[in-house]
């Protein structure tokens, strides 16, 4: 799939102004709100029509101001999962889910107990919406919108309604969606744990324009050195396996190209895939290695490079075999221990702080 | 039994059995075996007994006067059944959004010139899409006010202004010929239909159903927010278009045929509502036969409560007013 989008339009006061390309399987549209990242997916979903601008699916014009094509709605063959996506109240699950699927292209139509089973709705398909839990209402639009047979799917903040253990509980949900279906998404969200889970492209977008877009680790890596992310959010994201996991003490050990990172109770099998935000602000410096200390990781590394000093802080990027990890630290403490590029390091990363919102399937 | 099964048997029968009481009393009454053996004459072709007199009063004088209340009853409960669900709205109705009020004044016209009954449809029609696109334009365009409200509200507005403009052209009739036609084909009257009325507004009226069977399904997804239902594949502003347009064509045709008989599209749809729910494909036919049984009922007494005949639209008030306010205190809003 590739989704071309350069679109502009003005609304009040906000000027939206985005141009990206993806090729991705989850491209997240990632920024605060008010950032424009709806606009741009109602833009590609026909919702809203752009001043001017260009949006191409796969080669396919959907719109273009310059030539005046503008596919309708109906007509462009895309799923669009709201942010709280509301059934039709008198129909079971099952009716709500098979009225998707008539509007779908013959021939070519997602077969309902395939959907049915990858979300998990076997139970509730007798069930009416108000019987529902907020996060399987969820999955039954998600499901009404695959069984339209989209070739893209677009979610809108797909969680935001939910709390946050339904929130987990539709993300492993959209996992499987991405690794089972093939269908790409294009996913809005403010919540960078989410980008980080389910995405492999970022658009970053900010006051209507795109600051940054790429894959995702990149994209993050480049993202981290910007203010922007606000005081608490930079942190770096590791591929990592599972590697043993210590039931009694609660803990698991993730191997990854640096070493080990020990964090606890991680929800997966041994020698599963995952992926593991480690926040800046949870890294601390050490020009030696440390003894008697509580903290179970200490990666050795070199320093590859300083940000920009915000405030009474400095991020620091630190090479561990390969792998680069953030760590925001004082710029007193950068003074202190004359830290400069190339200067060998230990990273200490507390386990506990990296909690479960903190791992993603790969 | 499905319970919409039961209700849609219910209903035919109580149908039937209305057809019938409709048929025999009156001034002139016809026993039920008087009206079997007709009926069975006339089907087999055979030769009967009766006196003449039986014969004229059940196929001149009663038939067509059950066939118009069948067919209008039937058609501004479908033509209500379509604009609540298309504006997701129990308040609405061919009364409340002008339309009944534009296809008068569009009929009234056709009177006051004395033009045959197919000129009188088409004038109908033409008043009543006029007032239902001006309401339905302002409305869109009064921002700020709940939806709801604003649609009901402009509705109201503009019927009241075409409830003028057809003062003005009662005003212009003659006092001795053409304005007492008007006022008392206005206060709707089944009465004087002849059965060349019926020919042209039955057509009509199929003419309007037959898209909104065909879009039965697709009426449903109009319960969720435009854009999700746009996101779900449907062309909303086709659909719209499409059924206001088949709605107003029945309720004009009812209009044209028998005046202005209020609540009964408001009604009507209620109460088949409550019996099958929302879905508007087991909703629309029950609907009908609903609104044909109630207004057959109603001409029926209209006709022989007292020795002067009363206007159905004053019963349907009657009766429609204190309904409606139960319902609306019993029922949810969900359509």
């Amino acid at each position: 799939m590739s989704l071309e989008v350069a679109i502009a339009k003005r609304l009040g006061a906000f000027a939206l102004e985005a141009e990206f390309a993806t090729g991705g399987r989850v491209t997240a549209l990632f920024g605060r709100s008010g950032s424009g990242k709806t606009s741009v997916l109602n833009a590609i979903a026909g919702l809203m029509r752009p001043e001017r601008g260009r949006i191409a699916i796969d080669g396919e014009t959907l719109f273009d101001a310059a030539t005046g094509i503008d596919v309708p709605v109906h007509r462009r063959r895309l799923g669009y999962v709201f942010q709280e996506g509301r059934l039709l109240p008198h129909f079971t699950v099952r009716q709500n889910l098979l009225y998707g699927r008539r509007f779908g292209r013959r021939g070519a139509q997602a077969r309902l107990d395939d959907v049915v089973t990858l979300l998990g709705l076997g139970d509730a398909l007798a069930r009416h919406p108000q019987d529902l839990s907020g996060g399987e209402k969820q999955r039954v639009a998600i499901g009404r919108a695959l069984l339209a047979d989209p070739r893209l799917l677009l979610m809108d903040e797909p969680l935001a309604s939910l709390d946050t253990e339904r929130k987990g509980e539709i993300l492993y949900y959209v996992e499987r969606l991405r690794d089972e279906t093939g269908i790409p998404i294009v996913y809005v969200s403010h919540s960078i744990d989410e980008v980080v889970r389910i995405a492999d492209t970022v658009v970053l977008l900010s006051e209507g324009r795109v600051l940054d877009a790429g894959p995702m680790r990149e994209a993050m890596a480049r993202m981290e050195l910007r203010p922007f992310l606000g005081r608490f959010e930079g942190g770096a994201v590791l591929e990592a396996r599972v590697a043993e996991q210590d039931l009694e003490n609660g803990l698991t050990r993730l191997e990854f190209a640096g070493g080990s990172l020990y964090a606890p109770d991680v929800d997966a099998l041994i020698g599963e895939q995952v992926r593991v935000r480690v926040r800046a602000r949870d890294v601390s410096l050490a020009t030696v290695r440390p003894e008697a200390i509580s903290v179970l990781n200490v990666l050795p590394g070199t320093i590859k490079a300083l940000g920009e000093s915000i405030g009474a802080s400095v991020d620091v990027q630190i090479d561990v075999a390969g792998t680069v990890l953030l760590a925001r630290i004082t710029r007193k403490s950068v003074a202190a221990l004359s830290l400069a590029p190339g200067r060998p390091v230990y990273a200490l990363v507390k386990a506990v702080a990296i909690d479960r919102h903190s791992v993603g399937w790969a | 039994m499905p319970r919409h099964a039961l209700a849609y048997l219910l209903s035919g029968a109580v149908l039937l059995a209305l057809a019938a009481l409709a048929l025999a009393v009156g001034r002139f009454p016809v026993s039920v075996a008087e009206l079997a053996t007709l009926l069975g004459a006339k089907l087999s072709g055979s030769v009967h007994a009766l006196e003449p007199n039986v014969e004229s009063v059940v196929f001149q004088v009663r038939g067509p006067r059950v066939l118009a209340a069948l067919l209008v009853g039937a058609a501004l409960a479908a033509a209500g059944s379509a604009y609540q669900g298309l504006f997701r709205n129990p308040l609405v109705s061919p009364d409340i959004l002008g339309v009944s009020s534009g296809a008068a004044l569009g009929a009234a016209a056709a009177l006051l010139f004395a033009l045959g009954p197919l000129a009188t449809q088409a004038l109908a029609f033409a008043g009543g899409i006029l007032a239902v696109g001006l309401v339905v334009w302002i409305g869109a365009r009064l921002r700020g006010h709940d939806p709801l409200l604003a649609l009901v509200l402009t509705g109201v507005i503009i019927g009241t202004l075409l409830g003028a403009a057809l003062s003005l052209l009662k005003i212009a009739a003659d006092p001795a010929g053409t304005l007492p036609a008007i006022t008392f084909w206005l206060l709707g009257s089944l009465a004087a239909i002849a059965p060349r009325d019926l020919a042209v507004a039955a057509p009509l009226v199929l003419a309007g159903l037959v898209p909104m069977l065909l879009l039965r399904w697709r009426m449903n997804l109009l319960a969720l927010p435009d854009d999700e239902a746009r996101a779900l594949g449907v062309d909303t502003r086709t659909l719209r278009t499409v059924v206001i347009v088949a709605a107003t064509l029945m309720t004009a045709a009812a209009v044209a045929l028998a005046g202005v008989i209020g609540w009964v599209g408001l009604l009507v749809p209620h109460a088949a509502r409550l019996l099958v729910g929302p879905d508007f494909g087991r909703l629309l036919p029950l609907a009908m036969m609903l609104g044909a049984a109630f207004l057959l009922a109603v001409d029926t007494l209209a006709r022989t409560l007292v020795s002067v005949e009363l206007p159905p639209g004053v019963l349907t008030a009657l009766v429609g007013t204190p309904f409606f306010l139960w319902l609306f205190a019993v029922s949810r809003r969900s359509w």
